[in-house]
């Protein structure tokens, strides 16, 4: 790991906490596309280290406009027609969220050093892999909206990828889109489920689905 | 001769160039509000002014008001001599001496609170409140911060806690410096009364942290603290700047160069940090200054792991 790599995994890292102390759901969307940019660069990074070809080039660009650029497009315009900017009263506190993110990530970093195939110089990896998989998972059950439910699945999208990059130095650029492809037919899905929510319900609390609508 | 040149040199850098670092945050602020501005070295006229004015001392006070800004400024200038600059060491400079600025720094404090109670005001009391928790929020933050460069550096003077670039590149040491700095700057922001946490410009008691524990104090004594805040901010510009040019090993009169910029560039940043966002609410803050404190525990782990 090149001290780019390094720099890039600690600015996942450093969005996946700042997610946690946001309450504007906007500002959240960006952080997100940040977070999506840096891992879009990593295959890059890599690149410069061992040699650049086609393949790491190729997941790279589709990695950034979907990541850093599609994602975070179709969730503002589901925001915009919402008119809600922020979320107010979460499930979990801003700063227990802060708190409870930052212990996932000392987790992880302990269950990295547990699992011995990881080589030393991939553990940084591995632990962003893992913290934003569990962050993601916090995300989803700690927060009200929906659309952070589903910033929360990009993020656990987002981990998937890194843990691939980390257990496998090559994935076959296939997986990797099949993985990507995945992840956008999940994001279509679930803005068009929120706008359907926001129809409904004229918000996106989901708490609000437990009453029955006629 | 050469050598006690060399370190003098970062301690008048700091007294002459620390109210030049205020002046260009107000600048950076006034150009985002559409402002002209007053000139960078207004400070300077402002200290100059105030040097030849009159003190009032209110009634109700007594010698510990009279004390505390005197105190406030002998500190800081004790403080400043152990900064270092790029290459140069600091006029001291001893195994743990960050701890014993830190704390210097708290002296300084403990000085002004007092003062504010002292002078039996309702607003200064609640303002030395305030000061008082947030100072002790950022205090956790502050020495973990140095505690994760310490063990990355392996020397716990000051200087050799910000200076392990000149031995070693970056991607050695990784990513703990570049947490360290976020985690620094928060602290920057919260230390010295900046925008999120507390506005240097406000003028109503109910909400101002810093200013309104210095209402009382008029002409020489107001230079005082005034002078010995901007030696604070130009302290945090200056040690900030020291974590950047050692991440890209930087050194030798470059270093020394680049420390200059660096420091400008980054009041420029809390400038136009202090212009886009709105001031916290006063229960959000602990917020703001436990996320400085989780980038510093981070910096931490990750470098005894890594």
């Amino acid at each position: 790991m090149t001290s780019l790599q390094n720099m890039l995994l600690i600015v996942v890292l450093i969005t996946d906490l700042t997610m946690a102390a946001n309450s504007r759901l906007g500002t959240c969307i960006n952080i997100t596309a940040i977070q999506g940019f840096a891992l879009g660069f990593l295959p890059l990074a890599i690149g410069l280290e061992k040699g650049m070809n086609f393949e790491l080039v190729a997941i790279a660009v589709i990695g950034i406009a979907l990541r850093g650029i599609l994602f975070p497009y179709i969730l503002h315009r589901s925001l915009l027609n919402s008119g809600t900017s922020r979320e107010l009263k979460p499930i979990v506190g801003y700063f227990l969220s802060v708190a409870i993110v930052l212990v996932l990530i000392f987790a992880s970093l302990w269950i990295s050093i547990r699992i011995d195939f990881i080589a030393p110089q991939l553990l940084l990896l591995s632990t962003v892999a893992l913290s934003t998989i569990f962050a993601g998972t916090f995300f989803i059950v700690g927060r009200r909206l929906a659309i952070m439910q589903i910033l929360g699945y990009i993020l656990l999208e987002n981990g998937i990828y890194c843990m691939g990059l980390a257990f496998v130095q090559d994935i076959p650029m296939i997986v990797e889109l099949g993985v990507l492809f995945d992840a956008i037919v999940a994001v279509f899905v679930m803005s068009v489920a929120t706008n359907k929510i926001h129809e409904e319900f004229e918000h996106f609390d989901i708490q609000k689905l437990d009453s029955l609508k006629g | 001769m050469n050598d006690i040149l060399a370190k003098l040199l970062p301690l008048v850098v700091a007294l002459v160039f620390a109210p030049l670092a205020m002046g260009i945050i107000q600048k950076v602020k006034a150009f985002f509000a559409g402002r002209k501005g007053f000139p960078v070295f207004q400070m300077y006229r402002d200290l100059y002014k105030l040097m030849h004015k009159g003190i009032v001392y209110s009634r109700s006070t007594t010698w510990v008001f009279r004390l505390a800004p005197l105190l406030v400024l002998a500190v800081s200038l004790i403080a400043v001599a152990w900064l270092p600059l790029g290459g140069l060491r600091g006029l001291f400079s001893f195994q743990g001496g960050f701890i014993f600025v830190a704390y210097l720094f708290g002296l300084a404090r403990f000085a002004t609170l007092l003062a504010s109670l002292d002078t039996a005001s309702a607003f200064e009391g609640m303002g030395a409140n305030r000061e008082a928790l947030f100072a002790i929020l950022a205090e956790p933050a502050t020495l973990l911060a140095f505690a994760a460069l310490i063990l990355t550096s392996g020397n716990s003077s000051l200087w050799g806690a910000i200076s392990w670039g000149q031995e070693s590149s970056f991607a050695e040491f990784g990513v703990v410096p570049l947490l360290a700095l976020v985690s620094f700057f928060i602290l920057a922001l919260s230390e010295n009364s900046r925008i999120p946490v507390d506005d240097p410009t406000t003028h109503l008691e109910l909400t101002m942290i810093h200013e309104v524990m210095i209402l009382d104090n008029s002409g020489p004594d107001l230079a005082y603290i005034e002078y010995a805040s901007a030696l604070k901010v130009w302290f945090y510009l200056v040690l900030m700047a020291n974590i950047i040019t050692a991440i890209f090993s930087i050194s030798g009169w470059a270093q020394i160069l680049a420390m200059f910029g660096f420091a400008f560039l980054l009041a420029g940043i809390i400038g136009v940090v202090e212009s886009s966002i709105a001031r916290l609410r006063m229960k959000k803050v602990p917020d703001f200054i436990g996320s400085a404190v989780a980038f510093a525990l981070l910096a931490l782990v990750l470098e005894g792991i890594l």
